[in-house]
């Protein structure tokens, strides 16, 4: 047998062998593992920020009261309000949340 | 007309854009897989190691620099992964189950393909060594040139043409049924001598 022929045995039975693989999932599974590492970056990423944010949000009382005095001189009608602790505690919230937002924006 | 495979690369890399990767894999992984299949012997080691070898490439695409094809930079970090899992003394024995597991059910034939004179030539291919069996399914059957096959393997040029002369010359014996010669004793060593790095 030349060795040619050996050449197109190989050949044959490798094409056929590639084109049984080329329509199975194994492209799918691949594509979604290497996925799955980006999604687990950024699963730690938002749970960093859920952690962070609740903890800023149980600062954000004493924060209040202690801002409150510097905004009420700033102005006397938020004090008088009641409002500076919510207000206060909602800027900053929202803060936080547009800074997240633009950090997994940017990852993504 | 579609974008080759260094541009693809650049894209991937430089614009982290996975739908590029994704062209990637859809290219290359049939023929690699079928590479690893015959290579290894084994589906699920075989798609094992491609996929491995797909996930680093992936998170390596910034170290290929283009001087090759991105086929042989691919193959060559598939057949590291083979060699890899081959030193794995659980990949040995997965791999024993796996021939005795293709032998007792003929390979899990779905098609006539498989039975015949195909099941005859993988078990021919099994009486290659492995860069025996790796020079002549790279370059004879996924149609790498011999430089690719060197650049993949890691082998001087020179070694992967005698490779490949050898192992026809064991295929055709194999599949005649006469027994394979052993290789010659000065001829092995001569051949080692360009190889810094035989396996």
């Amino acid at each position: 047998m030349p060795s040619d022929d050996i050449e197109t045995l190989l050949q044959h039975d490798f094409n056929a062998l590639a084109d049984r693989l080329e329509n199975d999932r194994f492209e799918q599974r691949l594509l979604f593992r290497l996925k799955a590492k980006e999604r687990a970056r950024l699963g730690v990423i938002a749970l960093a920020g859920g952690i962070g944010a609740a903890f800023a949000a149980a600062q954000f009382a004493s924060l209040g009261r202690f801002v409150a005095p510097y905004l009420a001189s700033a102005s006397p009608d938020l004090l008088a309000s009641d409002m500076p602790t919510q207000i206060a505690g909602s800027l900053l919230l929202a803060a936080a949340v547009i800074a997240t937002a633009l950090v997994l924006r940017q990852d993504a | 007309m579609g974008r080759n495979d260094i541009e693809l690369v650049a894209i991937a890399n430089v614009a982290r854009d996975d739908a590029a990767f994704a062209e990637l894999v859809h290219r290359h992984q049939a023929r690699l897989r079928a590479f690893l299949r015959r290579l290894c012997g084994s589906e699920d080691l075989a798609d094992d190691i491609a996929q491995e070898a797909f996930i680093k490439a992936h998170a390596n695409l910034a170290s290929f620099k283009g001087g090759g094809s991105f086929r042989s930079w691919l193959y060559a970090i598939a057949y590291r992964e083979f060699l890899q899992d081959r030193r794995r003394e659980k990949a040995a024995t997965r791999l024993e189950h796996a021939l005795k597991n293709d032998a007792a059910h003929g390979a899990n034939t779905n098609t006539s393909i498989e039975s015949g004179l195909s099941m005859d030539l993988r078990r021919a291919l099994m009486t290659l060594d492995e860069l025996e069996r790796s020079a002549l399914l790279l370059c004879d059957a996924a149609g790498l040139s011999h430089s690719e096959a060197a650049a993949a393997t890691n082998t001087p040029l020179g070694s992967i043409k005698t490779y490949i002369g050898r192992g026809r010359k064991k295929m055709r014996e194999a599949l005649s049924g006469a027994p394979p010669q052993k290789p010659n004793e000065e001829q092995t060593i001569v051949e080692l001598k360009g190889v810094p790095h035989a396996v």
